[in-house]
């Protein structure tokens, strides 16, 4: 069963083959990846590997190396967004496993370690091996133990590692993927920024935001239905104080990775264009000034960007649902001086009334029956549909917000503070800096065009669930009183 | 006599040094003739191959019982193994030779035994490994005993293959019980089968089907009965994974007998 012995001369042979036949033909790439190899034996040095979103240090070297690779196996339990927990299978303890670079035309010693509190045996399947199963089958490792093979790493790239073990589906799903960078000869154009970021997908028996420790659902893998999309393996992982951070002027590189198992990723950044994008990971940047790249499963993609202004980019998976709903959102907080003439920020903020100054009503359908007070549990069930349809895409679904970018309404202080302040936030929107539970906010909240029955039974709702404990009601009167009020400057 | 040691290694067995016993006799279930749907046996009918009844063991072997059995043969004992009937993990998790030392509970089932190991363990209490296709019948024997709903069944049986979301203190998997009364095949150790090295993946899961015959084959979905039963595949996976001198944290021993009824009809 254990391949490496034949996998190895297969490779040396196919590798001396195509040395040979390097100088007749000058494009064969792999003959050039082997053609500066010294004759004698090659230098060696262990790879130092960088955990998400670090990248590893560019290579120096102008010549090949033989490259040894100590990657460890680890099932481990962590969290996988607030309040819930996970057991993921890992390279190096870590989803996703850590980045690895080497430089094309180096010998990879590769060894692959099963710590002994694994259940289950690992291998990996490295795209940027030549050979079959990309090194699976020689790397197929049993709990407490470690296996060796060698490769030659004969493309430069930008690739996926993975484990392979049956049922490939869930080791995936479970969290066994990273990135392999194979460098070109001459490098990469040196950026003054490097990150790592893979997004993922994840299928909780619960649902999104069920609390607890949640196993893997293989119904709803197969039926390609994630509760979790998520940048780095977990949710928030690339927010708040994680977020990426660079300054005005630098030029920044990612190397997206995407491990699936299943979802294909429209890789966005809110705010910015890439200037050059590495199309699928491969060695050339053949794509300028683009806005989404696609990451296929089992693929990346190197995106380039010069920032020009400060601010936070919101990266996001633009299947939009994903990012808001499911986890797939990152930040790039940019330090520096405005520039204006680039981006000026909010200049004006005039009414906007496109028949005439007349006011706009909600269109209310004829002979809708006019608004009444409703009894508590009429309004408190009216509450929570109006909350799922109008506040949750933001807010989320148990009220718990987005750190950095939308507020908790879960504990909420702000929201508790003050009934009427709150119900004028959701009948005329809100912007600006505010404080919620300690936490900084500067975003809009647009005004949400709702009728006062549901504005009251919204705020009801809130203000009695995710942790509020409210004692009255919001009614109609109240909002029919906030929106005669002339709006309270802030 | 014999039940009062018992008792006593049960109670204190890390201070206990066991005296050499008798071999202790496993109590079996019976399980009923049936039908198995191997993952990776090209061929096979429809219906899945016809499976003979036979004895299970109720429990896996516990540490006690297998201190028992390290006693009375000392060549199975942690320092005195053969290098190539036990590897380097043998029993580490054990104290001692014959000590299983404060950290280990007595009753709860003995890993790190290589496969060698295990098969001299059930012939010394007189009986034998199960077959793959022997376990995989007893495990296919929940369908009322752990779900309402039968539609479930894989499903749930998936969620106690994980390690990570279930009960794992040492005796937690007793209490999964199958419709024929074993308990402990899901929710605890994996446990060694007689033929774990007929059935081979190669550890390259997708494609590479092995085609040359039926018994070497990939853990790939090409081949495999079920594809969606992944708690099956994880086993197959893992005893593709094996040798014979390996010794898992995560894999232990149970004892199988013929059924009266078939050993009755000779051997087979
Ligand atoms: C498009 C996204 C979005 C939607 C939809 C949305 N909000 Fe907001 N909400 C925000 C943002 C952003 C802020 C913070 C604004 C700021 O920073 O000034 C906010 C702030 C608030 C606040 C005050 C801060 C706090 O956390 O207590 C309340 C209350 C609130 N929203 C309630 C609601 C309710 C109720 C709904 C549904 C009827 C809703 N929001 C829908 C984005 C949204
Ligand atoms: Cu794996």
């Amino acid at each position: 069963m254990r391949r490496s012995t034949p996998f190895l001369v297969v490779v040396a042979a196919a590798a001396a083959v195509l040395a040979a036949a390097a100088c007749a033909s000058p494009d064969a790439s792999a003959g050039d990846a082997m053609a500066d190899r010294p004759s004698g034996a090659l230098p060696v040095e262990t790879l130092t590997v960088a955990f998400a979103p670090a990248v590893p240090a560019a290579i120096t070297r102008k010549t090949p190396a033989k490259v040894v690779i100590n990657l460890e196996t680890r099932e481990i339990r962590k969290r996988l967004a607030d309040g819930v927990e996970y057991t993921f299978w890992t390279f190096g303890g870590s989803v996703p496993g850590p980045m690895l670079r080497v430089r094309v035309g180096d010998e990879v010693e590769f060894h692959l370690n099963n710590h002994p509190s694994s259940q289950m045996p690992h291998n990996i399947d490295l795209h940027a091996v030549t050979g079959p199963g990309g090194g699976a089958a020689a790397s197929f490792t049993a709990p407490g133990h470690s296996s060796t093979f060698s490769f030659a790493a004969l493309n430069p790239g930008l690739y996926v590692y993975h484990c392979a073990t049956a049922p490939v589906g869930m080791h995936i799903a479970n969290g066994m993927y990273g990135l392999i960078l194979v460098e070109p000869k001459e490098g990469l154009t040196p950026v003054d920024r490097e990150f790592y970021l893979v997004q993922s997908e994840f299928y909780t028996a619960g649902r999104h935001g069920a609390p607890g420790i949640q196993p893997f659902d293989m119904e709803k893998a197969l039926h390609e239905d994630p509760e979790y999309v998520v940048f780095n393996g977990s949710v928030g992982a690339v927010v708040g104080d994680n977020a990426l951070k660079a300054k005005v002027g630098e030029t920044v590189r990612m190397f997206v990775g995407n491990g699936g198992p299943n979802l294909i990723s429209s890789f966005h950044v809110i705010g910015e264009i890439f200037d050059k994008v590495y199309t699928e990971g491969g060695s050339l940047a053949n794509q300028r000034d683009v806005q989404t790249t696609l990451v296929p499963a089992g693929g990346s993609a190197i995106v380039d960007m010069k920032l020009e202004v400060p601010g936070t980019f919101i990266l996001v998976d633009h299947s939009i649902f994903r990012a808001f709903n499911k986890g797939a959102l990152g930040m790039l907080a940019v330090e520096g001086s405005e520039n204006a003439a680039i981006y000026s920020g909010k200049q004006d903020d005039q009414v906007y009334l496109p028949e005439g100054g007349a006011i706009q009503a909600m269109p209310v359908e004829a002979g809708a029956a006019p608004e009444r007070e409703l009894p508590r549990n009429e309004l408190l069930a009216r509450g929570q549909q109006v909350y799922a349809a109008n506040c949750a895409a933001c807010h989320q679904l148990e009220g718990q917000g987005v750190p950095g970018a939308f507020p908790p309404l879960a504990s909420s202080d702000y929201l508790m503070a003050d009934k009427d302040r709150a119900i004028g936030v959701v009948v005329r929107g809100l912007s600006g800096a505010v404080t919620v539970n300690g936490q900084p906010y500067n975003g809009v909240m647009p005004s949400l065009q709702l009728t006062n029955g549901d504005v009251a039974a919204v705020l009801s709702y809130v203000r009695t669930n995710f942790g509020n404990r409210a004692t009255d009601l919001v009614t109609l009167r109240d909002v029919q009183r906030v929106r005669a009020a002339p709006p309270a400057a802030h | 006599m014999t039940r009062r040691v018992v008792f006593a290694i049960l109670l204190c067995g890390g201070a206990v040094r066991a005296a050499a016993q008798p071999a202790p006799a496993p109590r079996f279930r019976s399980v009923a003739p049936g039908p198995v749907r191997p993952m990776f046996i090209a061929g096979v009918p429809d219906g899945g191959l016809a499976v003979a009844g036979f004895l299970l063991a109720e429990r896996p072997v516990s540490n006690a019982e297998y201190l028992r059995f390290v006693t009375a043969n000392p060549e199975w004992q942690r320092s005195r193994v053969a290098r190539i009937a036990a590897d380097v993990s043998y029993l580490r998790h054990w104290a001692g030779d014959t000590r299983l030392g404060p950290e280990v509970v007595p009753a709860a089932p003995v890993v790190n035994v290589s496969w060698f190991a295990a098969r001299a363990y059930a012939d010394w209490v007189g009986g034998r490994l199960p077959t793959t296709q022997e376990w995989e019948l007893a495990a296919s024997r929940f369908r009322t005993s752990i779900s309402g709903d039968p539609d479930r069944v894989n499903a749930q049986l998936l969620a106690l293959s994980q390690a990570g979301a279930r009960d794992t203190t040492p005796l937690a998997a007793f209490r999964i019980v199958s419709d024929e009364g074993v308990t402990g095949l899901f929710g605890g150790p994996s446990e060694w089968v007689d033929d774990f090295n007929t059935v081979v993946t190669s550890g390259e899961s997708r494609g590479d089907s092995g085609p040359d015959d039926g018994l070497f084959c990939a853990g790939g979905a090409a081949l495999a009965a079920d594809p969606s039963n992944y708690s099956a595949f994880m086993r197959y996976a893992l005893r593709g994974s094996l040798r014979g001198s390996y010794a898992l944290a995560t894999l232990g021993v149970r004892v199988a007998r013929d059924s009266p009824a078939t050993r009755s009809r000779g051997p087979r």
